[in-house]
C-alpha cells in the first residue's frame, strides 16, 4: 500500500519532534521531511515529493503564506494545511487565497491532523471546527450590526446546491457530474455565485461556504 | 523646553529690553541737555544785548550831554550837566564791566571815546574859548561818527553771536539725531542677532525632541513586537506542544483517574494558549506582521465590531497596504487611535476605512457617521498624538468634521 507522504515545515523542533510523533503512530503515514522556515519546505520538495505539507503560517524568512502559495504554483499536487495559532479570518482568507486545503489550530492539531490530512489527500477541505463556528458567528454578527440583507437569499437553489459541492473540494467536472449538467453550465452557474455574493474567487468562495456553514 | 534655552530666552530678551530703556533714556537726557543749551543762549544773547544797548545807549547820551555843555561851558545848567555825563560814564563803563561777552575791540574803543570825551570836557572847563569850542564842536562831530561806527559795530557782533548760537544749536540737534539713529540701529541690530540665534536653537531643540520622540516611538513598537513574537512563539508554541503530549499520553493509559488529570491539564493549556495570544495581539497584531496592513486593519475592524457594536467595513485591496514597517505602523496605530475616537466620542453607528495606495503616496480615510465635532475647538491628546506620527513621517493629516455631520480623518503619507 501507498503510505502517505509527509512533509512537516515549523520553525519549532519542539513541536515538530511533537507532531511526528504523532504521525509515527498512524501506519500509512510517512513523515519524508522537515523545514524549519518556508523556503527551506518549498526546497525539499524538489527532493522529496510529498502528498500533504503541514505548515507553520508564521515562519521567519519566507512565512507560510507565501510558501504555500509557491507550492500551489510549482508543486500542484502537493495539499497544504496551514497550522496556525491564529483563528482570526484574515489568517484563514489569505491562506485559502494562497492555495491552502486545510486550515487547523495548533491546540488542537492532536485530535484533528489525522482526519485533516486524509479530507485533503482525499481533495476536500478542512477546516477545525472552532474556526468554523468563530467564522459564522463573526458573520452573523457582521449582518446584524450592518443590518444590510443576506446575499445568500439572492441564490437559487440549485447554486446553492453547487456552492455546497465546490465547498466540499469537487472540482467543476465532479460537480457536474454529480449533478447531470455541462462542465460549462456549473461554469456560469460558478460564475454567477460570485457576483451575487461579491465574491472574488475560489479561496472567497471556500471561506463564505465555511461561514454559512456549508463545510463540515 | 529646557533649562538652558529658558535661560537663553530670559537673557535675550532682557537684554533687548534693557537696551531699548537705555536709549529711550539717553535720549531724553540729550533733549534735555538740548533745552537747557537753548534757554542758556537765548538769556545769554539777551543779557547781552540789553548790556550792549545800554552801553550804546550810555554813549549816545553822553554825546548829547556833551553837546549841551559844549554849548554853553559856563552856563547855570553846566555843573549838573557834568555831573550826569559823568554819571552815565560810570554806568556805562560798569555796563561795560558786566557784559563779559563784548570784544576786546570794541572795549578797547569805547574806553578810548570816554578818555576823548574826559579830556576834551576838561579842556571845555578850564580855557573856554570860543577857538577851543569850535575845535571842541568839529572833535564832537568825529566823536559821533566814531561813536555811530561803535553802535554798527556792536550791532554787527550781536548779529554775529546771534547767528552763531543758531549754528551751535543746529550743530547739536545734528548730534543727537546721529546719536539717536546709531542707538536706535544698535538696538534692532542686536535684537536681530538675539532672535535669530534664539529662534535657531528653538528650531534644534524642538528638531532634537522631534527625533527624540520617534525614537522613543521606534523603541517602544519594536519592545512591543518583540515581546509579542516571544510570548507568540516561545510560550504558545511550548504550551501548544504540552497540549499535543498530554494527548497522547492520555491514549497510552486506561486509567478514568489520570484521563481526567489530563484533560484537566490540557484543558488549562488551551486557556494559556488564548491567553497569551490575546495579549500578544493587543501589543502588536501579528498580521501586521504575517499578513500584511489590510488584514491588520480588517482583524482591527472585526475586534472593534465585536467588542462594541459598531459596524466597521474596510475598503482596501491587499496590495495597498505593502509598504515599509514604519508608514504600516504609522496607519495602523492612527486608524487604531481613530476607530477609539469613533467609539469613546463620536457616538456613530458605523465607519468607513478606505485606504488607497497611488504611485508616491498612500492614503488613509475614516469617515463615521457620528454626532461630529467642532475642529477648531476640540484638540485631545489622541489627535495630538495622531498627527505627531503622521508628520514625523512627512506626511499629513485633515479632519473634516460638522456638528451633527459626521466626521472624516484623511491622512496621506508619502512612500
Amino acid at each position: 500500500m501507498n503510505r502517505i507522504r509527509v512533509l512537516l515545515a515549523d520553525d519549532h523542533a519542539i513541536l515538530r519532534a511533537g507532531l511526528r510523533l504523532l504521525l509515527e503512530r498512524e501506519p500509512d503515514f510517512v513523515v519524508v521531511a522537515e523545514a524549519g522556515d518556508g523556503r527551506a519546505a518549498v526546497e525539499s520538495l524538489a527532493r522529496e515529493p510529498a502528498d500533504v505539507a503541514v505548515m507553520d503560517v508564521a515562519m521567519p524568512g519566507l512565512n507560510g503564506i507565501e510558501a504555500t502559495a509557491q507550492i500551489a504554483r510549482q508543486y500542484p499536487k502537493t495539499a497544504v494545511i496551514m497550522l496556525s495559532m491564529h483563528s482570526d479570518e484574515a489568517y484563514v482568507l489569505r491562506c485559502l487565497r494562497a492555495g491552502a486545503r486545510g486550515y487547523i489550530l495548533k491546540e488542537s492539531a492532536e485530535h484533528e491532523l489525522i482526519a485533516a490530512m486524509r479530507a485533503v489527500v482525499a481533495g476536500k477541505s478542512y477546516f477545525s471546527p472552532k474556526v468554523k463556528r468563530l467564522l459564522r458567528e463573526d458573520h452573523v454578527a457582521r449582518l446584524e450590526r450592518s443590518g444590510s440583507a443576506d446575499r445568500f437569499e439572492l441564490l437559487t437553489s440549485r447554486e446553492r446546491e453547487i456552492l455546497q459541492l465546490i465547498a466540499e473540494g469537487n472540482s467543476n467536472k465532479e460537480v457536474a457530474a454529480r449533478l447531470f449538467l455541462s462542465v460549462y453550465t456549473v461554469e456560469t452557474h460558478r460564475k454567477n455565485i460570485l457576483e451575487k455574493l461579491h465574491l472574488h474567487g475560489p479561496a472567497d468562495l471556500i471561506l463564505y461556504a465555511v461561514r454559512k456553514g456549508m463545510v463540515v | 523646553m529646557g533649562w538652558n534655552m529658558r535661560r537663553i530666552l530670559i537673557a535675550s530678551l532682557g537684554g533687548l529690553l534693557l537696551m531699548i530703556a537705555a536709549t529711550g533714556a539717553a535720549a531724553l537726557l540729550v533733549f534735555q541737555r538740548l533745552e537747557a543749551a537753548e534757554a542758556a543762549q537765548r538769556t545769554s544773547l539777551l543779557d547781552h544785548s540789553t548790556w550792549m544797548r545800554r552801553v550804546e545807549n550810555g554813549i549816545l547820551l553822553s554825546g548829547t550831554l556833551a553837546r549841551d555843555y559844549s554849548a554853553d561851558p559856563n552856563g547855570a545848567e553846566a555843573p549838573a550837566l557834568l555831573a550826569r555825563i559823568s554819571q552815565v560814564e560810570t554806568e556805562t563803563r560798569r555796563a561795560m564791566a558786566q557784559s563779559s561777552g563784548i570784544e576786546e575791540e570794541l572795549r578797547g574803543e569805547v574806553g578810548a571815546y570816554w578818555q576823548v570825551l574826559d579830556f576834551m570836557l576838561e579842556m571845555a572847563r578850564k580855557r573856554a574859548s570860543p577857538g577851543v569850542d569850535a575845535y571842541f564842536r568839529r572833535e564832537l562831530a568825529e566823536r559821533r561818527e566814531s561813536m555811530l561806527q561803535v553802535a554798527a559795530k556792536i550791532g554787527r557782533a550781536l548779529d554775529s553771536e546771534w547767528r552763531q548760537g543758531e549754528a551751535r544749536l543746529a550743530a547739536l540737534y545734528r548730534r543727537l539725531r546721529w546719536i539717536l539713529g546709531a542707538e536706535m540701529a544698535l538696538v534692532v541690530g542686536l535684537g536681530l542677532v538675539l532672535s535669530v540665534g534664539a529662534a535657531r536653537r528653538l528650531l534644534l531643540l524642538e528638531g532634537e525632541t522631534r527625533s527624540l520622540s520617534a525614537q522613543l516611538q521606534r523603541a517602544q513598537e519594536e519592545e512591543r513586537r518583540s515581546i509579542a513574537r516571544e510570548l507568540h512563539d516561545e510560550i504558545g508554541q511550548a504550551m501548544s506542544r504540552i497540549v499535543l503530549d498530554v494527548g497522547r499520553a492520555s491514549k497510552l493509559t486506561e486509567s478514568p483517574a489520570v484521563r481526567l488529570q489530563l484533560a484537566a491539564i490540557s484543558e488549562s493549556a488551551e486557556r494559556t494558549v488564548e491567553a497569551v495570544r490575546r495579549i500578544a495581539l493587543s501589543l502588536r497584531p501579528s498580521m501586521l506582521d504575517d499578513l500584511g496592513l489590510v488584514a491588520a486593519l480588517e482583524w482591527q475592524a472585526r475586534e472593534v465590531g465585536n467588542r462594541t457594536g459598531l459596524d466597521v467595513e474596510v475598503c482596501a485591496e491587499d496590495s495597498a497596504g505593502e509598504m515599509p514597517d514604519a508608514q504600516r505602523t504609522c496607519i495602523y496605530r492612527v486608524t487604531q487611535e481613530a476607530l477609539q475616537n469613533c467609539v469613546r466620542h463620536a457616538d456613530a453607528s458605523s465607519v468607513r476605512l478606505g485606504l488607497t495606495k497611488g504611485d508616491k503616496s498612500v492614503t488613509l480615510r475614516v469617515q463615521d457617521n457620528g454626532k461630529g465635532f467642532r475642529t477648531a475647538r476640540t484638540r485631545g491628546l489622541g489627535l495630538l498624538g495622531m498627527e505627531e506620527r503622521v508628520a514625523r513621517l512627512g506626511g499629513r493629516m485633515r479632519l473634516r468634521s460638522e456638528v451633527g455631520r459626521g466626521t472624516t480623518l484623511t491622512v496621506e503619507l508619502p512612500l
